[in-house]
């Protein structure tokens, strides 16, 4: 097991091809004018608890789209709608174009997903797993299968049994198993879960690529916010099945509502922070955010800032540094699902 | 269909690289090789073929029998005669059937017809090691081969990939059904090569359909095992039908198991209706070898167990046509249940 998951398996994936991930995507399937997935008013229910409450979301062709929310949100529940493992109560899905329940083959023929753990067939090796997919899909050559497999740096331990696997190899091949038919939509629930940090980049690299540089539509999914404020172009937000917010990742990370985008909150730091309020308080008191043992966080104009420099500066405080502050998408992201700050 | 067969080829490829398969040959190779030796050794001791059996028997014997004289000396007569009336108004097949009985009788004891006693028993031996193969696979491969890939959650390298549900259902069931039959007749082939090669090739006595057509022997004793395992298919529908409906294998092992065991149950169920009923449609299904193969018991279970009422009554009333209908029909119904949860319900693993 050791000896599988060595350092030099985890090296390989930095050393992908990322400047041409989908070499036989060379006609990707762009379909601009249709959206990658169109989910409309779909309702799912267990029994009588409601998973998924007239869900409605789009995510075009050459966007990442994010897809947060805590645990039990029905973010997988999400997804298996949209594959099909799962049957709405209402509402209507399309891929590419294709309604998911008339044509389903069709809707499917051109989409790549992961869903949560990548359980694949253990008793087969990752190759054998790979050509078992590749026989359920036309035109996937043993060459195709080579190339996904040297793209997720596979190709030494793909004759090996799945079953030998650590959780980051198996999740390799799944992601292998995602790109082998030139996905023009990739449907990712939890990607990076067990990938090493190398692997994490890379795979960012290649969706990056994918949607920007190839028209791909990808809907992800994670727990991991950071991950999604590096990877995403735009951001839903799901809470108890219901979507509360699809905005661009842009928009989530700046600091306040637009009216206040001419006066973000600046944190200066200070030599004296006691010194530094007393003597911009009688002035900019109503604008002070925070203070703590080390910076003063203040909402201020350009201008104001100048001013405030000055004051701080003739009343013998040095100031080390002054930065706008901008809210992290966490942050954003506990506000819009509303008080649910576990951490 | 091209998915099918993918599916199909899938479910074959995967099953060779089971443990179960591994160990089904191991233990094949092994019963061959001992029961080879310990045929080879008893044949050894048994000298100038002292086990032949010749069909020898007075037809005037089954003439007073078959008569409608109504004096006769025989035990319970009247109960025969009245229950051999009772066939003849049955229908004209029935009584066809029956004289096609004396006829191949007749025909056998012409013909001198011989056979070693070990070699038939030999070979029940080795079909009744078929059987407890074939359940075998079932409990581990056919019962878990839906539940299995719901709890391990193999089934969504499958689900993700543009295939409809119905053809992985299919595909697996065809799958499992071509691994029992190539499974049955490899087999078939080598335990009667086997006995050929340990007892001779005049050892089994060749089959008689009428007195003029005839099964030899060989081919016989390969089509008896393969018929005498028909049921299984049966078997084979109700344990993919529990895989499908339950993610737990024990659960699905247990309820296949179970119905298996009540099948006999469903015989007595039924003959609560009628008992006419029970023997034509159900007992068929599950005694096919009386049904396809009416004569056999001349040769298995002796001469005289014509006169057996039980096994003569269960005999004459089975006819091949109901069985094969009533059994398409159970077959049928178990298989659209499994079919039908496996394409409507949602996959949660």
């Amino acid at each position: 097991m050791s000896k599988l998951s060595s350092n030099k398996v985890d090296i390989i994936m930095t050393d992908m091809p990322l400047d041409n991930p989908t070499s036989a995507m060379s006609q990707p399937d762009t379909h601009t004018s249709t959206p990658g997935i169109s989910i409309q008013n779909v309702t799912k229910l267990y029994g009588h608890n409601v998973a998924v409450n007239h869900f409605s979301l789009t995510v075009n062709h050459g966007e990442i789209m994010g897809l947060l929310g805590p645990n039990g949100s029905g973010k997988t529940t999400l997804i298996k709608l949209i594959l099909g493992f799962l049957y709405a109560k209402e509402g209507q899905i399309t891929i590419n174009g294709y309604d998911s329940d008339k044509d389903y083959e069709a809707s499917l023929e051109k989409v790549g997903a992961i869903v949560e753990n990548p359980d694949m067939y253990r008793e087969l090796s990752g190759l054998n797993n790979l050509r078992l997919y590749a026989s359920l899909h036309d035109g996937i050559d043993e060459k195709r299968i080579e190339e996904v497999l040297r793209l997720v740096g596979m190709t030494d331990v793909a004759k090996k049994k799945v079953g030998t696997y650590s959780l980051g190899m198996k999740q390799r091949i799944g992601i292998a198993m995602a790109m082998l038919n030139n996905p023009s939509v990739l449907i990712l629930d939890e990607p990076t879960n067990g990938l090493d940090p190398q692997g994490i980049y890379a795979l960012r690299s290649i969706l990056k690529d994918l949607a920007h540089n190839h028209g791909v539509a990808v809907l992800i999914s994670s727990h991991l916010i950071s991950e999604m404020e590096q990877i995403c172009d735009r951001c839903a937000v799901i809470a108890k099945g219901e979507l509360l917010s699809v905005s661009p990742i842009a928009e989530l990370l700046s600091s306040s509502s637009k009216e206040n985008m001419d006066a973000p909150v600046k944190r200066i730091t200070v030599s004296d922070v006691a010194k530094a309020k007393a003597s911009i308080d009688a002035e900019y008191g109503a604008l002070i955010v925070e203070v703590t043992s080390d910076y003063i966080d203040i909402r201020l104009t350009a201008e104001q800032t100048a001013k405030i420099t000055k004051l701080l500066v003739l009343n013998d405080v040095d100031v080390f540094n002054i930065e706008t502050v901008h809210r992290s998408l966490e942050s954003s992201y506990l506000e819009i699902v509303g008080g649910e700050k576990h951490e | 269909m091209s998915k099918l067969f993918a599916i199909y080829k899938n479910e074959m490829v995967h099953f060779t690289k089971t443990l179960f398969f591994k160990v089904f040959m191991i233990i094949l190779g092994s019963v061959l090789l001992v029961t080879f030796i310990l045929s080879l050794l008893t044949n050894a001791m048994i000298t100038n073929n002292n086990d032949k059996q010749t069909i020898n028997f007075s037809t005037s014997f089954l003439d007073m029998y078959y008569s409608d004289n109504e004096s006769n000396d025989f035990g319970e007569g009247d109960e025969y005669l009245n229950l051999t009336n009772e066939i003849r108004k049955y229908t004209d097949s029935e009584e066809a059937r029956k004289d096609n009985y004396y006829d191949v009788m007749e025909q056998m004891v012409e013909d001198d017809v011989q056979y070693s006693d070990s070699a038939v028993s030999t070979f029940s031996v080795y079909s009744w090691i078929l059987s407890a193969f074939l359940y075998l696979f079932i409990a581990i491969t056919v019962c878990t081969s839906i539940s299995n890939e719901l709890s391990s959650g193999s089934i969504k390298c499958i689900l993700i990939a543009p295939i409809r549900r119905w053809k992985i259902y299919v595909g697996k069931y065809m799958a499992m059904l071509s691994m029992m039959g190539i499974l049955t007749l490899i087999y078939a082939i080598l335990t009667v090569t086997l006995t050929y090669v340990v007892y001779g090739v005049d050892a089994l006595p060749t089959y008689y359909i009428t007195p003029s057509i005839k099964i030899p022997s060989y081919c016989f004793y390969i089509l008896y095992m393969i018929i005498s395992k028909a049921q299984f298919i049966l078997y084979a529908t109700l344990a993919m039908m529990f895989s499908s409906i339950t993610k737990k294998n024990a659960v699905s092992v247990c309820l296949t198991f179970l119905s298996i065991a009540g099948t006999s149950t469903l015989t007595s169920i039924f003959s609560i209706i009628s008992t006419r009923f029970s023997q034509i449609f159900i007992s068929s299904v599950f005694d096919p070898v009386t049904v396809f193969f009416p004569n056999e018991f001349l040769l298995s279970e002796g001469i005289f167990s014509i006169f057996n009422r039980t096994n003569f009554s269960t005999i004459i009333f089975k006819s091949p046509i109901y069985a094969v209908f009533f059994g398409l029909l159970l077959v049928s119904i178990t298989f659209f249940i499994g079919f039908d949860h496996f394409i409507h319900s949602d996959i949660k693993s």
